[in-house]
């Protein structure tokens, strides 16, 4: 098998682009607000949230990676941005704002038709509405440490686990903060939340759950 | 052929919620370098539900389960469905220049401000791949190299190649416009055991500076070899 050695002037001009993209200064953190070409509104109710984007944005640069292993610089930096953005309020908008049982539900729109169980419609969250405080688990504001959202600390295990394969340095390994949101703040680092989904893991033979109560296949 | 795929299951109320298989797509990007023999065949099944095949696609609204599509045939070498999907979506996903800048995006026909991002990274990730590399990522880290190129001014000038040929670097300048041509460059390799002892083959200059192989040059489409001198 050959493994191609240049990249195409598309895959360099979609880095050119991100790398602006993940330059342009905005503040994930509550009081701010994410730049606007951040995608939240592909696929909803379960993909439009801001955080896709950025998991969704490091494939390809994982990938460039692999074709030019001498130079990793803009990858990392992207990552690195990417990563950043990941640890703020904004990450988690949809756990930290969506508390209970959705107050539209019974109002839900026909084409959430396919994503609710026919008995339950009209007494059912659509998947993305995260139902945080729903009971067995009660309020959990740590979107990491939390029984549920799996798809956020999943999600970002890969995109630091892409970043830990191409570059040089540990620095998620060193205790960052999350969400800084006054006394909801919490520190970790890749290999304690990695730890910790394992534990999860290993409890929950049916699965961790992403948004509570639905355990999905990833 | 799976027909259905679990989307979620619920263990309070014990509901088990299925989706056409369709939406297994999305599943088999993640499953294709854990489990390939069965990321393939859910993927056989879930395109032909989907309508995707050698004959085009039928749903080009169907944008991250297409750009998908078009990942995992580029990763499982399926060069006649590639071929397919990427003439597809060639004419209708509005793949899009900015040369000012150098960048590259794809519009999808949405007319919005800014391009979709969360579609744009799987189709960016797409136009990337080759055969297994998809899998290679996933496999280890990238191995230990003889040196790194660092210090590139980028997005001036961004490299298309840059790997080693046993002891060999070998580079390919890539401009990022057309005002940007001629303009005078530089960046360094580090990590060389020796770097006093290097030969260019190509337009530039090498110095040693500070433990590091300096490399001036100017911005354009060219190639550069580096070799220990002899």
């Amino acid at each position: 098998m050959t493994i191609p050695t240049e990249l195409s002037d598309r895959s360099l001009g979609w880095l050119r682009y991100l790398y602006r993209k993940a330059h342009t200064p905005d503040d994930w953190n509550r009081a701010g607000r994410p730049h606007p070409h951040w995608d939240d509104r592909s696929d909803p109710p379960m993909a439009s949230w801001p955080r896709f984007d950025l998991t969704d944005s490091s494939y390809a640069v994982s990938l460039m990676a692999q074709t030019t292993p001498a130079w990793r610089e803009p990858y990392v930096a992207v990552l690195d941005q990417l990563i950043e953005r990941h640890t703020g309020w904004w990450s988690a908008n949809d756990w930290l704002t969506q508390f209970g049982h959705d107050p539209d539900r019974a109002s839900y729109p026909d084409f959430y038709r396919l994503l609710i169980p026919a008995e339950l419609w009209g007494n059912y969250d659509v998947p993305g509405w995260t139902a945080n405080g729903v009971e067995p688990w009660g309020i959990q504001m740590d979107p990491i440490a939390a029984d549920g959202m799996l798809f956020y600390k999943g999600f970002f295990l890969v995109l630091l686990g892409l970043r830990s394969m191409i570059a040089t340095d540990d620095r998620w390994n060193q205790p960052f903060d999350m969400i800084r949101d006054g006394e909801h703040s919490f520190r970790w680092s890749h290999t304690a939340i990695a730890s910790h989904l394992a534990d999860q893991w290993k409890k929950r033979p049916e699965g961790c759950h992403c948004e509570n109560t639905k355990v999905w296949p990833l | 052929m799976p027909s259905a795929v679990t989307a979620y299951y619920d263990p309070i109320l014990e509901v088990h919620l299925r989706l056409p298989v369709t939406f297994a797509i999305t599943y088999c990007f993640y499953l294709a370098p854990q489990v390939p023999e069965e990321a393939r065949r859910l993927f056989d099944a879930a395109a032909a539900n989907a309508g995707i095949s050698t004959q085009g696609i039928t749903d080009l609204a169907g944008h991250r389960i297409n750009a998908i599509a078009w990942f995992l045939s580029r990763e499982w070498g399926l060069d006649e469905l590639e071929a397919a999907i990427r003439s597809a979506l060639e004419a209708n996903y509005e793949p899009t220049w900015d040369r000012a800048r150098g960048e590259f995006t794809w519009g999808l026909g949405l007319a919005e401000t800014y391009p979709r991002g969360q579609y744009n990274g799987f189709l960016a990730a797409a136009e990337v791949v080759s055969a297994s590399a998809w899998a290679r990522v996933s496999e280890a880290p990238l191995p230990k190299q003889p040196g790194l190129v660092e210090g590139v001014d980028f997005p001036t000038v961004a490299l298309a190649e840059a790997h080693w040929e046993k002891d060999r670097l070998r580079l390919r300048l890539h401009p990022q416009s057309d005002e940007v041509l001629g303009q005078p460059t530089r960046f360094r390799v580090t990590g060389l055991d020796d770097p006093d002892r290097w030969r260019v083959e190509g337009d530039a200059r090498l110095a040693s500076r500070a433990g590091d192989l300096v490399v001036e040059t100017s911005v354009r489409d060219h190639r550069l070899t580096l070799r220990p001198a002899e």
